[in-house]
């Protein structure tokens, strides 16, 4: 029998973890968690490695009955967590029991949470990485009435903290600046256009997924491809069309858009908790 | 002209684990032999930095908490052309054969094509598969190949909207570039025929059979043969040289 049976997989529910990082020679995007420091934040609460691989959950969370103890941790900016019909804590450890359903109905701040179980989940890597992305692994996405296997089927109750947790430092997601450097192509951007980029106002777009995450603005600039170079999580290209997008972790390794500037791993945390038409503003980094 | 060997133009710091060496920008199988020259260097002075490489730039990935500034002194000083050495450009290099069925039931857009061009189905043939292909690097999808070598005659614009839906194996013509499409995707190239072989399998030891530096034969089948390629399911390439 499995660990867990998921009685419902929620909208866009996916085993991550920190990236396939070596096989962009064969074209495979780096993939892994979209926000590290809330990723690495469960899996540390639960005493895990932050290597572990965890569920990203995003929009509306999965219903999941657990077929022996477990010790978790659902960590991100808000949500509503459910122990049957007990509400629990966001970024705090606690223990399931046997029997138990676990339910995360609805992310109240920020778009993606995730879950950590102590000891880790049991899943096969692909090209040293479980995080699902087709055709490396084969969905995409968890699914309704698959089984969940984890590596641990017992709980060492003297050994585990069972209660785990931090006040968390993420006053910086409430921010709406975002650190940016210059990308391997920012001189192909006009001084005037370098100038108005950091002082314009963007919207997060409908265009938003874990391959990019686009900026909307009022600025008019038009671009033109070059030849087809590396690209990264962080990359912000500009479009033909004017539009900015920044490379998120599903991103192409390669692409023929100019990189203007770069987000480092920080700012991409905060972004990728951006709701759709929520503002931001790009700030030159200082060193 | 540039002051480090082999036509490199700078060294940038992408993030805190990624150093990018810039290539002069230009396509040319000349400078995909210094990139990979490079790529070899660069893996004998970092045993621990994994490194890729696009058409004109090379991609040095070191693990975590790495000085990249120290990273890149080397690097300039490694690379400095005043050291004036022998550029040795050797490179090992295999040429795998790739079995195309052109035929209009597997490839959509054949017959437009024919037509558009004003061309022969032989004659399309022909040209497709006489040259050897150079394996540029592979990006885009998992999988997905950036041949150099395309005969001019069969250059043709994009479709100008582009396909939902095109099938894993399928062999288009994108403008100047030819290549396969390794799974499903939209697409705006003309399908003018289709590989029996899977081009992208994790299932496999290696999963893509190429590698960047490699050469590339277009080899024609007939429609049986395909069917029965696909049956047979073998996931073994021919080599030319072997």
């Amino acid at each position: 029998m499995s660990s867990i049976a998921v009685i419902k997989a929620g909208m866009y529910t996916s085993f991550q973890d920190l990236g396939r990082r070596n096989y962009a020679h064969w074209g495979c995007p780096v993939s892994g968690v979209m926000d590290e420091y809330h990723a690495k934040l469960a899996n540390t609460l639960v005493q895990n490695s932050v290597e572990e691989a965890v569920l990203e959950i995003s929009l509306q969370g999965p219903t999941l009955k657990f077929n022996h103890d477990a010790l978790v941790c659902v960590s991100g900016l808000g949500a509503d967590i459910f122990l049957n019909q007990q509400s629990k804590k966001i970024n705090h450890a606690f223990v399931v029991q046997k029997g138990n359903v676990l339910s995360l109905p609805k992310i109240s701040q920020g778009n993606r949470i995730y879950l950590a179980i102590h000891g880790g989940f049991k899943r096969k890597k692909k090209l040293g990485s479980v995080a699902q992305f087709q055709p490396i692994t084969e969905n995409f996405k968890l699914k309704k009435n698959e089984g969940i296997q984890l590596k641990k089927t017992t709980i060492e109750y003297s050994k585990l903290d069972l209660n785990a947790h931090v006040s968390v430092e993420n006053e910086h997601y409430k921010s709406q600046y975002l650190e940016v450097r210059k990308g391997p192509d920012f001189n192909y951007l006009s001084k005037k256009f370098e100038e108005q980029l950091l002082n314009t106002t963007f919207k997060i777009g409908k265009q938003s997924n874990r391959m990019g995450i686009e900026l909307l603005s009022e600025l008019e600039v038009k671009s033109t491809s070059l030849i087809t170079n590396i690209t990264q999580p962080g990359c912000v290209q500009l479009t033909p069309s004017g539009k900015l997008i920044v490379l998120m972790k599903d991103a192409q390794v390669s692409g023929g858009y100019p990189r203007v500037l770069v987000l480092s791993q920080r700012s991409l945390d905060v972004l990728s908790q951006k709701k759709l038409g929520e503002e931001i503003q790009l700030v030159m980094s200082k060193n | 002209m540039s002051k480090y060997n082999y036509q490199i133009q700078d060294f940038f710091k992408l993030n805190e684990q990624l150093v990018i060496i810039q290539f002069k920008n230009e396509i040319n199988p000349i400078h995909l032999k210094h990139i990979l020259q490079v790529k070899k260097i660069v893996q004998q002075l970092f045993p621990a930095s994994y490194s890729y490489n696009t058409y004109t730039e090379v991609g040095v990935q070191f693990p975590y908490f790495e000085d990249l500034e120290e990273k890149i002194e080397v690097l300039k000083r490694e690379f400095n052309a005043e050291k004036n050495e022998e550029l040795t450009l050797e490179l090992p290099t295999k040429t795998i054969e790739i079995p195309v069925c052109y035929n209009q039931d597997l490839a959509p857009d054949l017959n437009l094509f024919l037509q558009q061009k004003k061309m022969s189905l032989e004659q399309l043939i022909q040209l497709h598969t006489a040259p050897t292909y150079l394996v540029y690097f592979i990006g885009f999808l998992p999988g997905f190949l950036y041949l150099g070598g395309l005969d001019k005659q069969l250059y043709h614009p994009r479709k100008s909207t582009p396909s939902p839906r095109i099938e894993a194996g399928s062999v288009g013509i994108g403008y100047q570039q030819t290549g396969i499409y390794p799974q499903v995707s939209p697409g705006g190239w003309h399908i003018i025929g289709k590989t029996p072989k899977s081009i992208f399998d994790v299932h496999q030891p290696k999963a893509s059979p190429f590698q960047a530096g490699d050469q590339l034969k277009f080899k024609s089948i007939s429609i049986e043969s395909y069917k029965q390629q696909i049956n047979n399911k073998s996931n073994t390439f021919s080599k030319l040289d072997e």
